[in-house]
């Protein structure tokens, strides 16, 4: 990481450039915040590859544990059956992971044919849609949604 | 002690308005956590503490956002009062005195006296670098701060994308975005107004003892450098 302090500026600095510094640092700070995107792909990945790999099974008890509190309300709110039994109609083929975004505490995984949402909650990612469609202007109709 | 009473009076006004800053800064960071919170809360996320919601980008658009409005004010009306002038306005040049000036008007090159900063005293491009050094440093600024708003501004925009089940979009995507642009002229729309209110509204009202007013005493007609 870059030094801003005073003392980086040594001796030739004049007093001007050392007013100068301090909101050249600030406004490198703000923008450092934008880099927070990076996140953690690989364990937002490995949380989809689990997902759609308990679908593959058809252990929907695993699929549900991998849901947020809000997304499993919702597939068993959706339907009369548990969610363990609801959530095997959601069919992904493939389990390729082709992009992963991660934008602070919320991410978007392309996997094989299907798109999911996850969240990070209680320190591990969990999915919060999923069965994603896409529709139109970048937005997605899901099967399953918090 | 005395030294340290003397550079207090002497630099008054740029420390009040640093501990301003800073005490705006830590209520705009405590009450934006709070909204903040309330939208994690809505969209199934969960809540920050201070020193995150500090470091978010949630916080860093907003900050970053005001500042380049700022900026661009001051660079704005630094280059503008050198060619345009409001009559009887304490924040105008005379209108027989637009533009640039003369070398001996503005104390430069053969005409800077012993106080004169070297660069002022120098001439060539140094002479004309320090004379466009105000307006330059703002400019530079404006488009720092434009800069880390639209870096920070996106990191905040596609959070709220993925919480709302929508594709992020690319920087360059951001920059052409609706947010990135309602965020920057709501801003750019209250600096305009506060400049234009202060050239009209210094012709013809005075506050006692502040170098931004006439004289009380002076002349509606009268310019800052009349008076």
């Amino acid at each position: 990481m870059q030094r801003c302090g005073p003392k980086e500026w040594g001796q030739r600095t004049t007093r001007r450039l050392r007013l100068v510094a301090p909101i050249a640092c600030a406004l490198a700070l703000l923008a450092a915040s934008g880099c927070q995107g990076s996140g953690n792909p690989e364990a937002v990945s490995s949380a989809a590859r689990s997902f759609v790999s308990a679908l593959e099974h058809g252990d929907g008890a695993a699929a549900c544990r991998l849901l947020t509190a809000d997304a499993e309300k919702s597939v068993s709110g959706a339907t009369d059956q548990s969610c363990r039994s609801a959530i095997t109609s959601i069919t992904i083929h493939g389990s390729a992971v082709r992009e992963v975004q991660v934008w602070s505490d919320a991410a978007q995984v392309h996997i094989g044919d299907g798109v999911l949402f996850l969240r990070h909650v209680d320190g591990s990612w969990q999915v919060s849609a999923a069965g994603c469609q896409a529709a139109a202007q970048g937005r997605y109709d899901c099967a399953v949604q918090a | 002690m005395k030294r340290l009473g003397l550079f207090f009076r002497d630099n008054a006004l740029t420390l009040a308005f640093l501990a301003l800053l800073f005490a705006a800064l830590v209520g705009q960071s405590v009450t934006g956590m709070v909204v903040f919170n309330d939208q994690q809360a809505t969209s199934g996320g969960q809540p920050i503490s201070w020193p995150q919601y500090l470091t978010s980008s949630a916080f860093a658009v907003d900050v970053a956002e005001n500042w380049q409005s700022e900026y661009l004010q001051f660079a704005l009306y630094i280059a503008a009062t050198t060619w345009l002038v409001q009559r009887g306005s304490s924040e105008s040049k005379k209108p027989e005195d637009v533009g640039r000036q003369s070398d001996e008007t503005q104390k430069i090159g053969p005409y800077a006296d012993e106080r004169s900063p070297r660069w002022a005293k120098v001439g060539g491009w140094r002479t004309a670098v320090y004379g466009r050094s105000l307006g330059a440093i703002m400019a530079f600024f404006f488009l720092g701060s434009l800069l880390a708003q639209s870096v920070a501004g996106r990191a905040a925009y596609n959070h709220d994308q993925l919480t709302q089940y929508e594709d992020p979009v690319s920087w360059g995507g951001y920059l052409v975005s609706a947010d990135f642009w309602a965020r920057a002229l709501q801003n750019w729309q209250s600096e305009f107004l506060a400049v234009a209110s202060m050239a009209a509204f210094a012709i013809y009202l005075r506050q006692r003892g502040s170098p931004e007013s006439k004289l009380v005493g002076a002349p509606h007609e009268a310019t800052a450098q009349d008076s």
